[in-house]
């Protein structure tokens, strides 16, 4: 509704632009770009037993020896870390965009083996394909 | 639901409005205003038209928590560490200019008025999806 509202609302009430040399608007960055910075992004610290802070708390539950390696990946807040690390909890990062996008723009499919759920993959908005759980 | 009787879920519309040229940079429904909204229309505004050299913008603490007490990782960093919004709004290095009044704001606010008018109607109509997937 918005999509037919919008352009119809610019079109009655819109006027041209002024002739003033001042530029009001840059180019703006790539979409991976855009994605990076139009997000929520959180601060996670790693506890001492292995529990993120996230509203309630989450757990990361890897075998103890592997923790200490995701903490640093945690706290740095990088995605590529994450991804290599485990795909599965970097949900929305594609690799080959490096970019986190937002889960409206992915088309996520169940792969199902006869009647057993095989594993979930998601197309990217630019159409890579990945594993998001397996 | 349709017919103008039937009862809307109760939506908020949060979205912008070029100063200059009266064009609706961005606009999409959420349940409540905030954080993710602006962003939502802060990410359609750049795809469609680029970044912005200012905003201006009202005084809701998602633009700026300034009254908020400072939390413990920021008082040992004696900064006050910027909203979700603010911070997107550094990154990409627009002005952010709070108004001091909604008469301030004049031009957003007379399109709230102009939505509320022809908005509601087309939203009643027959065969209209659900409002929260539409940017």
């Amino acid at each position: 509704m918005l999509a037919t509202l919008l352009p119809r609302f610019d079109r009655r009430f819109s006027v041209a632009r002024p002739p003033i040399r001042l530029r009001a608007w840059r180019p703006a960055p790539g979409r991976a770009a855009t994605e990076r910075i139009c997000c929520l992004k959180y601060r996670r610290v790693v506890a001492n037993d292995h529990a993120i802070r996230a509203g309630a708390q989450m757990s990361v539950t890897y075998n103890l020896g592997v923790v200490s390696e995701a903490a640093p990946i945690v706290e740095a807040a990088d995605p590529a870390g994450l991804w290599a690390f485990d795909c599965e909890v970097a949900s929305l990062w594609c690799n080959r965009c490096e970019a986190v996008d937002g889960t409206n723009d992915w088309r996520i499919t169940d792969i199902w083996d006869d009647v057993f759920f095989d594993y979930r993959q998601g197309i990217c908005p630019e159409g890579h394909t990945r594993v998001m759980m397996d | 639901m349709t017919g103008s009787r039937a009862v809307a879920p109760r939506l908020t519309l949060v979205g912008g409005i070029d100063d200059a040229t009266g064009v609706v940079t961005g606009a999409t429904f959420r349940e409540q205003e905030d954080a993710a909204g602006y962003l939502e229309v802060l990410r359609a505004t750049l795809r469609r038209f680029g970044v912005p050299a200012a905003v201006y913008r009202d005084r809701h603490r998602i633009f700026e928590a300034s009254d908020r007490a400072l939390t413990l990782e920021e008082q040992l960093a004696d900064v006050r560490l910027p909203t979700q919004v603010g911070r997107a709004l550094d990154e990409l290095d627009i002005v952010s200019i709070a108004a001091h009044s909604t008469r301030a704001k004049g031009r957003v606010e007379r399109l709230w008025g102009t939505f509320q008018d022809r908005r509601v109607t087309a939203r009643r109509q027959p065969g209209a999806g659900h409002p929260t997937a539409e940017v």
